[in-house]
């Protein structure tokens, strides 16, 4: 049986630099978005599929990992707290969210509260929390648990404003609830850009976009061929972009997580997308850099192992909380309460791959006992697989070691 | 760099074309503002914001990672307005797809199951949190968005007030593909292209099918004495169109799925959890059954004399009503 390639080296001709590049890419952007195309309905005929397209993976697996890389601490080690206190009559208590955070981080580390916060962070560090917030009301990482990781690293003496809870789009950000007041005096909310969802005002005066001094053109993840342009639901540039701030082959990753943070706490939500999860790996994969529109059907889940691969994540990255107080088993990333299902549970980890294995072996069977189609082909967990294989994780469900208290 | 020319030449112009024909902000379509419920609706419910509208350019950015079903079953545009009376806000989504079949697709992949109101009349389910409803070329979303229970009746009235605008509701031909002995109920489903085949199942990269977002299928889940299968039925516009849809299948099959028998006209294959599947073209109709407990006969001149169930069993689905019971030959092919 044949298999698909899993990544490629960057290409290793030394004498183009990078800015010649991003020139490249755009010339073949501009020439392929017509001539090529990417996959489309109208290019598919007859087209073998090709193999998974060459990335800058190498790149990333060649820095030496430092003393907080990923897997972290617990590779393969996964704690579930369930309290049916933390739901009830649709209404979340944020109290007794704080108690199960506490006693998920207690029982990962196996250490107090204080001891854990010195496993993950050192004084002075600049600490993201990277929330999930599409699917207000019902299935966005809510401010209850948020609020419970500030409180811990408040009282660990972290100054507020080393505080970062952010996501892609700060409209997403205050439609879920994540508003100044809702956080101590100090604390900041940022979305990596801006994005007006109706199109009309995400460029300035001089006709530049407003977010493209947010992101790092030094620090990017590269996918060769896949361009930013002719992106399927996109009819011309400028609505793509206004999501994605830039197009071509590059991927660029926020200046918040290559100047800012020092320390990154994955707080994700629950649900499914299509067949696969949408949980730690992809609210990461997909919420630290740009442009991520073109990486959808040609990389899809790969992306959550290559991007968290990235030295900015892996080094960083030293907690994944999974929010499950609500679930969703299908119609997700976005909401569909038909789908939603109180699960009062919060999932912890500092291996975010074999998170996403229980999580999505959880999500089957629960598809399972609704009576849902289940697509079970074990391409929508290769990306777990492929991370193992590449030492960031524990995706063998053999070897977690998964905790429920 | 004179080689290059003529290429820059066609893709400036081209651009150029595609530039002056894509929408603008300015040019942005009205919305269904006609079809929403009228400003002090019920009496106290007054619109809150600006009604918004969404065309396929946008869609991600209103319902970001879930537009590509809308835009691959066919999607026009979505107009969405907010409500409020005091505390309370409930919003209504209309989207307007391009045909009573896409309506209705996007509805059956995101109903479940389905819980009526006995106050509407319209294919729909209900809850206190959302009422989900199609008409006609018209899927619509009425969120309870404020949440409260006491909230939840203003969703079928906000829904009264929408649905008789719409036209009447029309046939969904697709779904007579479905032979309805034995369908599960609430198990049919309408494909147009691979996001919606891979909710169900991967054959492929890609439109595997080849069905362009233009070319409708059905699918269903099936029970016997076997076990439960999946049905997938395509009419392709032509013999060719079909047979071309099923070539492409046996030879991009998914890596995970092992052919055991092929001819020209039926595919065999064992899966992951070495249950079988098998495809088949006959005319202008691809049918793919999936799922199956045991290897499913092969076409004489394959190697197999025992077919068990006939032979054109594969080959020839039945016209309407019954499709033949899972069982054949154990043995590999």
């Amino acid at each position: 049986m044949k298999k698909h390639q899993r990544y490629q080296p960057m290409p290793t001709s030394t004498d183009v630099t990078r800015r010649e590049f991003v020139k490249l890419g755009a010339a073949t952007a501009a020439a392929g978005g017509i001539v090529l195309g990417v996959p489309s309905f109208t290019g598919a005929q007859d087209r073998t599929p090709p193999p998974a397209p060459e990335t800058n993976i190498n790149d990333f697996m060649k820095v030496p990992k430092g003393k907080h890389a990923l897997p972290g601490p617990f590779p393969g080690k996964v704690v579930e707290v369930k309290d049916p206190r933390s739901l009830v009559d649709d209404k979340i208590d944020a109290k007794v969210v704080a108690e199960m955070f506490e006693r998920g981080v207690r029982t990962l580390t196996g250490k107090d509260m204080k001891e854990s916060f010195g496993h993950f962070f050192e004084p002075g560090d600049v600490i993201g929390l990277k929330v999930n917030p599409v699917g207000p009301p019902l299935i966005n990482t809510h401010v209850e648990l948020t609020q419970a990781v500030v409180t811990w690293l408040l009282a660990n003496k972290v100054a507020p404003d080393h505080i970062v809870v952010w996501d892609r789009f700060d409209y997403m950000l205050k439609d879920a609830g994540y508003t100044a007041d809702r956080f101590p005096k100090g604390v900041r909310i940022e979305g990596l850009q801006t994005m007006d969802e109706t199109g009309n005002s995400w460029k300035d005066a001089s006709g530049n976009h407003v977010s493209l001094d947010k992101f790092d053109k030094d620090v990017y993840y590269f996918a060769k061929g896949i361009v930013g342009k002719g992106v399927r639901g996109y009819k011309d540039d400028e609505f793509y972009l206004n999501q994605h701030v830039y197009n071509g082959e590059y991927s660029y990753f926020g200046k918040l997580l290559t100047k800012q943070l020092t320390k990154i706490v994955n707080l994700a939500a629950y649900k499914n997308t299509g067949a696969g999860i949408s949980m730690a790996t992809k609210n990461m994969g997909y919420g630290a850099l740009c442009n991520t529109g073109r990486l959808h059907a040609p990389l899809f889940f790969n992306v959550c192992t290559e991007v968290l691969a990235a030295p900015v994540v892996r080094e960083k990255l030293v907690l994944n909380v999974t929010e499950a107080l609500r679930a969703q088993y299908e119609g997700g990333p976005d909401k569909n309460a038909q789908f939603v299902y109180p699960n009062h549970s919060l999932l912890f980890a500092t291996d975010p791959f074999a998170l996403d294995m229980i999580c999505h072996r959880q999500l089957v069977a629960k598809r399972k006992e609704m009576g849902i189609a289940v697509n079970e082909n074990p391409r929508f967990t290769d990306y777990l697989h492929y991370a193992e294989r590449l030492g960031l994780g524990v995706a063998n469900p053999e070897k977690i070691q998964y905790v429920r208290v | 760099m004179a080689r290059r020319r003529p290429l820059l030449k066609i893709a400036l112009t081209l651009g150029l074309i595609l530039a002056s024909t894509a929408p603008s902000v300015a040019q942005k379509p009205a919305g269904d503002a006609l079809l929403l419920p009228a400003d002090g609706f019920s009496g106290t419910w007054k619109k809150n914001g600006p009604m918004r509208v969404f065309t396929s350019a946008d869609l991600y950015g209103h319902i970001n990672g879930g537009a590509e079903a809308f835009l691959e079953l066919g999607f026009e545009q979505l107009t969405v307005q907010k409500y409020r009376e005091g505390a309370n806000e409930l919003t209504v989504e209309i989207y307007r797809m391009t045909d009573p079949t896409a309506a209705r697709g996007i509805y059956l992949a995101r109903c479940g199951k389905e819980a009526p109101d006995p106050a509407l009349k319209e294919r729909h389910t209900a809850s206190r949190q959302q009422i989900l409803l199609q008409r006609h070329r018209y899927y619509m979303v009425v969120y309870n968005t404020a949440g409260g229970a006491a909230n939840a009746p203003m969703l079928v009235q906000a829904a009264q007030a929408i649905v008789p605008k719409m036209p009447a509701d029309a046939q969904v031909p697709a779904l007579t593909l479905l032979p309805p002995a034995g369908l599960v109920p609430g198990s049919a489903r309408i494909i147009r292209g691979p996001v919606g085949l891979q909710a169900l199942y991967t054959l492929g990269d890609g439109d595997i099918l080849q069905l362009g977002g233009k070319i409708t299928g059905a699918a269903g889940d099936y029970k016997d004495a076997g076990g439960a299968i999946t049905l997938i039925v395509i009419d392709y516009p032509s013999p060719a169109a079909a047979t071309a849809a099923f070539n492409h299948l046996k030879a991009n099959l998914d890596t995970y799925l092992k052919p055991t028998s092929a001819t020209a006209s039926m595919l065999v294959f064992q899966d992951y959890e070495k249950k079988f599947g098998v495809a088949s073209v006959n005319g202008k109709r691809l049918e793919i059954r999936l799922h199956l407990a045991r290897q499913p006969a092969k076409e004489p001149g394959f190697g197999a004399r025992d077919s068990g169930f006939g032979e054109n069993a594969c080959v020839q689905p039945s016209p309407h009503g019954q499709f033949p019971p899972d069982r054949g030959n154990p043995k590999p092919g």
